[in-house]
Parts: C-alpha cells; structure tokens; sequence
C-alpha cells in the first residue's frame, strides 16, 4: 500500500489529488464518473480533516491507497492524530431547501457516503482511521 | 484559479460559461468573481458544459449566489449540466437552487 504523509492543510490538496490519480492511472482506469467521484470524497474527507482534526493548531494526515482485485476497487485510508471524531455517527445532512440555506456543513460527508461503495471509521492507537473503497 | 469564466450579457440577465472545476482550493476566488456578477445582474444561468468538477465547496459559492439573487427576486439557472454533475446537485439537494434549462 503506498502512502502519502502531508500536513493536513487546504494549500495540500492538490498533492493528495496527484497521489490518488497516479494510483488510479497505474491500474488503467479511466471511467469518468468513477474518478470524479473519487476525487470528490477524497477532497471532501482530506477538507474536513485539514478544517476541524487539529483547529486551532495543525499535524499531518496519511493517506494511504491500494488498487485490489476480484472485484477491481480502489482502498483509501485517511490517519490523523486529532480530536478523535466519528463522522459517519451524525445524521445524514437535511437537504431541504431551508437547511441549505441556513447551514454550511453536512454536505461533504453525505457525498462520500453517496458515492463509496463502503465508507468505515475506526478510532486505533489515537488515531482517526477513515476508510473508503470504490469499485472501479 | 484554474477556472476560466466567460460573461455573456443579455440586457439584465447574464451568462457565465464555466470552464474548469471548482474546489476547495479555488471556492474562494471563484465566488469573488462569481458575486460580482450576481450583484450587477437580476438573472444569472451558468451553462456548465466544461465544468468538470464541483466539491461542497462549490456547492456553497453556488448557495451565496442564489442568495444574492433571491434577495432582487431573480433566478439562478443552469444548463449543459453533465450526468455526474447533476447526480452531485441530486443528492445535495441543490437541484432545488437550480432552474434547469
């Protein structure tokens, strides 16, 4: 599994999207959907991390990525050593047009959980451990 | 800011075409540009042809703008909208900000 350790911070995020895409052309796929969808839940959970783990300080992020076959699905692993924060515990964000317009957060999460076909959070060694898996 | 924005006016009502993508990196100056426009125009349509990619963060923009608009009683509307793009706009509920042309 190869691994990419940055500080978590907004200004990275074009290098984890480069460490992402780079596993996913390895493998040779090339759905567009598929990789937008992917782009969008890792941006999302790379966001959340780089905006609440740490506030009001910083630390780093890991993200670690392994293409696996029968079935063909991408794993990515996102570790940091923040606040401990379960974010598959919170109801899903109400998407009426008066929840919108009154509030910013939730989307994100609901798009990772959209779009994955798993989406698992464990806490381990004071570690926050989200994992997706897509099928490619 | 990896995103090009063309303007094209239609009296009160203007056209933005979006060629690019829009995320956390760049949510910020795009909504500058973007909010200059809502305010100098009643309507605005954005016709996403060669918009690529939109996070939560563009998601957001999109809302501040729809505000803008609301406030003076205009529209937000869109087209060209790709089928991964509107599966985004579906699930987040924003189809409801959107009049779809």
């Amino acid at each position: 599994m190869k691994t990419l350790t940055v500080i978590a911070a907004i200004e990275n995020l074009d290098k984890v999207n480069t460490f992402i895409s780079e596993r996913l052309e390895e493998c040779g796929c090339n759905v567009r959907k598929t990789l937008m969808q992917i782009r969008l839940a890792v941006e999302e959970i790379f966001v959340n991390i780089s905006s609440y783990a740490y506030d009001p300080t910083v630390g780093p992020a890991e993200v670690r990525c392994e293409v696996l076959k029968d079935p063909l699905r991408v794993v990515i692993q996102f570790l940091d050593k923040g606040k401990p924060f379960d974010p598959l515990a919170k109801e899903d964000a109400d998407t009426s047009e008066e929840a919108l317009l009154e509030r910013d957060g939730g989307l994100g999460i609901l798009l990772v959980k959209e779009t994955m076909d798993d989406v698992k959070y464990e806490y381990k060694d004071g570690k926050n451990i989200l994992t997706i898996q897509k099928n490619l | 800011m990896s995103m090009d924005i063309k303007l094209i006016k239609h009296g009160d009502d203007a056209e933005l075409k979006l060629d690019g993508f829009i995320d956390a990196s760049n949510a910020a100056d795009v909504e500058n540009v973007l909010m200059d426009v809502a305010t100098k125009y009643d309507n605005l349509c954005f016709d996403m042809e060669n918009l690529e990619y939109v996070s939560s963060a563009g998601l957001r923009t999109f809302k501040r703008i729809y505000m803008e608009l609301r406030r003076k009683s205009g529209t937000m509307s869109a087209k060209n909208v790709d089928k991964a793009i509107m599966e985004v706009l579906e699930v987040t509920g924003f189809t409801r900000l959107f009049k779809f042309l």
